[in-house]
């Protein structure tokens, strides 16, 4: 059957083309498509001709539309949910920052977990006394221990737990005060004491957060005298019992070798304060009065490189000593500020031209203040010459000031433990030194009041 | 050369009175709008060509509807023709030489990637295209009359599908010419082919399957028919004949599914109606239909009669298309 000389049995190349284009009528395509149906040669025809009209149909290859990926699909599939859940994450991340905050706050309040429990201070410190047969008085031995720490621990848990966390802060007491101190009810000395502590949040983040400071010799070994008489302490103390709370070892005093007390430089991040004894009250145990100290001087240094003063100028140069930041700023003002930087204040020039640097000493440790003392212990002081006593000066509160004198211990009372020096390393100075642009040098021991050099 | 001899121009006497009253103001538009003037076509030799078309394609009416079209009817048909097509092919059939360049401008490249496309092969493809192209041009006269393949184009799809359909038609027309073809030397060592004649199904050695089957194909329609064909036969991919019957893909497998499912109960049941068992004729269904042989199943054993859907698809065909378009154009 050839179609050419048979046309009529088989529908023309217009039609056919019609069929493919799908511009024919209902009626035609139905006559079409049974013509198919049975006639192989025009379904050849119809599908060749559509397969050689698809290349150019198809769009150009030049701007293939680009696909969609998987990722694509499924962020366009669930993109009506977005908005809640994007409000619904801006909820949750309010909510958890506000509750986040004050506890991070509180923790900054409190002790790190790495200070070691009172109980084992004490009870180490207590093994020590009866080896080396020591009347250890309450205040020198709660001087001895991190007392501030477990003050610390005292004044983040309430009621009976701040009692017993008390107990344990107030050290290795002889054993009749100890029973005292679980029986009675917390004084207002002690509250007054555990209260003390009031570290702000930016300290908390800096001794958070800061780098670890540089490594640092212990300034001075510390160590117990043997007592005049003790025999208060050598009678059993049931210091683990008494002294449980807590858990870890101190911060600042890594252990009590024997008969030495060694406080190693505080670890990093570790915040540390400073404990100060209170008087003992009148048959009531030692109390401890804790002050805030960041110590982390690296820390301070860079805050003060980044605070904001009231100059509106940069800082060209920080240094921190204890709690006080002293900085310049970049016309050669000198500011101080005492609470990590929150607040300067503007130190008056008493040097001649510009101030282009100040400095610290390194290797500055915290220091343990006896109650009503306002000077930190001499860390200076050569072996066996006692410690400043309490209530040598007057203002507690003081910064402190330049090492005093060694002779200036000399009047403590002799039932005191007495807190000595090892070997005395080089200690420096605690001075602000503060270089102009003359080349002149000034120091300054509160950063207020300079003198030349 | 161009042949300049004008074709298919005669024009009945009965298309110029309406065409002069009626739809005069349309065809004038369309013919402006085409530039059929470019193309060497005066606006009588156009208005003919269109309603000549118009007739033959009853205006897009039914058959019986035609010689009641309106104007409207009239001008709606005439819009949806591809006039610049339309007068480009019948120009170029009157043998216009402004035609012809413009012509080969258009299509030249277009007909040969169509004819390589077609058969898949760049010298196969160029040579279809270029004996297209002397058809086209050249001089074939019958009945005493030139006749060119072009004055068949009625404007209704695009010329180029149009080009690309006749390309199609040659190139089918050839293959099944010269499929069966081959060497001498490469029949020597072959055995004998199995004789074509032999798949011819005899009325009288029909097994019982290939009237159960028959039987089966022909209670589905045109369309199921064709979907059976294409995809069994023919090997078509769904998304080919979806292309073709502009359906979607999965359209044409649902269909395909069902259609199936229909011709396998309905062959079951008719040879369970002849007598078979229910296993048994399900076992003669386990084979595929393109491959089915009744003699390799049981049935008809002793005389070897192969029966093949494809020969009772293709014999399903009973009278020519034109028979049956002026049957359906008579209903």
């Amino acid at each position: 059957m050839n179609p050419m000389t048979q046309p009529d049995l088989h529908p023309d190349a217009d039609t056919l083309n019609a069929f493919v284009e799908h511009v024919l009528p209902d009626a035609e395509r139905a006559r079409i498509v049974a013509h198919m149906a049975g006639c192989g040669r025009c379904r050849d025809i119809v599908f060749l001709a559509r397969a050689a009209a698809e290349p150019e149909m198809a769009p150009s290859p030049a701007r293939p539309e680009p696909r969609p990926g998987w990722f694509s699909k499924a962020f366009a599939k669930w993109r009506v949910a977005l908005i809640p859940a994007a409000a619904l994450a801006s909820v949750g991340a309010i909510v958890l920052w506000v509750q986040m905050r004050p506890a991070r706050m509180e923790m900054a309040k409190a002790v790190p977990q790495s200070v070691p429990p009172a109980s084992e201070m004490a009870s180490a410190a207590m093994e020590e006394a009866q080896k080396a047969a020591p009347a250890i008085s309450n205040d020198r031995l709660v001087a001895a221990a991190p007392a501030g720490a477990k003050a610390t621990a005292a004044a983040r848990i309430p009621g009976m737990e701040r009692k017993k966390a008390a107990a344990p802060a107030l050290g290795a007491v002889e054993m009749d005060q100890l029973a005292a101190t679980k029986e009675m009810a917390v004084t207002p000395e002690q509250r007054r004491a555990t209260s003390a502590i009031h570290l702000d949040a930016r300290s908390a983040a800096l001794a958070r957060y800061a780098p670890p400071p540089e490594p640092i010799s212990p300034p001075a070994t510390l160590k117990f005298t043997p007592p005049q008489a003790a025999p208060q302490a050598q009678a059993p103390q049931p210091a683990d019992a008494a002294l449980s709370a807590g858990g870890k070892k101190p911060a600042t005093v890594e252990a009590f070798p024997s008969p030495a007390l060694v406080p190693s430089p505080a670890p990093p991040n570790i915040l540390a304060v400073h404990g100060e004894l209170a008087p003992p009250a009148a048959g009531g145990p030692a109390q401890v009065a804790v002050q805030p100290q960041p110590v982390n001087g690296v820390a301070m240094v860079r805050l003060g490189a980044r605070a904001k003063l009231p100059s509106g100028l940069r800082t060209v140069s920080a240094a921190a000593l204890l709690n006080r930041l002293v900085v310049v700023d970049s016309a050669g003002s000198v500011f101080l500020s005492q609470d990590g930087g929150k607040q300067w204040e503007a130190v008056p020039a008493q040097w001649s031209g510009k101030a282009v640097a100040v400095q610290a000493p390194k290797g500055v440790h915290p220091l343990i203040l006896s109650a009503g003392q306002s000077q930190p212990i001499d860390s200076t002081a050569a072996f066996g010459q006692p410690a400043k006593t309490a209530g040598d000066e007057e203002n507690a509160n003081a910064v402190p000031s330049p090492p005093p004198p060694a002779g200036a211990a000399a009047a403590r009372a002799p039932d005191k433990p007495t807190v000595m020096t090892k070997a005395p390393p080089p200690v420096p100075a605690l001075f602000f030194k503060l270089v102009t642009d003359r080349h002149e040098v000034w120091v300054s021991a509160d950063g207020k009041l300079w003198r030349e050099q | 050369m161009v042949p300049t001899q004008p074709v298919g121009t005669a024009i009945p006497a009965e298309l110029a009175a309406p065409a002069q009253c009626a739809v005069a103001p349309a065809l004038e538009e369309l013919w402006r709008a085409c530039e059929a003037e470019a193309c060497g076509l005066t606006r009588d030799e156009f208005e003919q060509i269109v309603l000549r078309i118009g007739m033959a394609q009853n205006f897009g009416q039914a058959a019986d509807l035609a010689a009641e079209t309106t104007t409207a009817q009239q001008t709606a048909f005439f819009a949806t023709l591809r006039m610049a097509d339309l007068v480009l092919a019948r120009a170029c059939a009157s043998g216009s030489e402004r035609a012809w360049e413009r012509f080969i401008a258009l299509y030249r490249e277009p007909l040969l990637r169509a004819g390589i496309a077609i058969t898949g092969n760049e010298s196969l493809g160029r040579e279809l295209a270029d004996g297209l192209y002397a058809e086209l041009y050249g001089l074939t006269v019958r009945d005493g009359e030139r006749r060119c393949p072009l004055d068949s184009y009625s404007g209704r799809g695009s010329l180029m599908g149009w080009l690309r359909t006749t390309l199609a038609q040659r190139h089918v027309d050839r293959h099944r010419r010269t499929h069966r073809e081959q060497p001498l030397d490469e029949t020597g060592d072959c055995p004998a082919p199995a004789a074509e004649s032999a798949a011819q199904p005899d009325e009288r050695g029909l097994p019982l399957l290939a009237g159960t089957v028959r039987e089966a194909l022909e209670r589905e329609g045109p369309e199921e028919k064709f979907l059976l064909a294409s995809y069994y036969l023919d090997g078509r991919k769904l998304h080919e004949i979806a292309a073709v019957l502009g359906v979607h893909e999965a359209t044409v497998s649902r269909k395909l599914k069902k259609v199936t499912a229909a011709v396998r109960k309905q062959i079951v049941r008719g040879l369970e109606r002849r007598g078979m068992r229910r296993r048994e004729a399900e076992e003669a269904l386990a084979t595929d239909p393109r491959d089915l042989t009744a003699a390799e199943h049981g049935f008809g054993a002793a005389d070897r009669e192969h029966l093949r859907l494809k020969e009772l698809l293709q014999s399903s065909q009973s009278c020519p298309f034109k028979e049956q378009a002026g049957q359906g154009k008579s209903e």
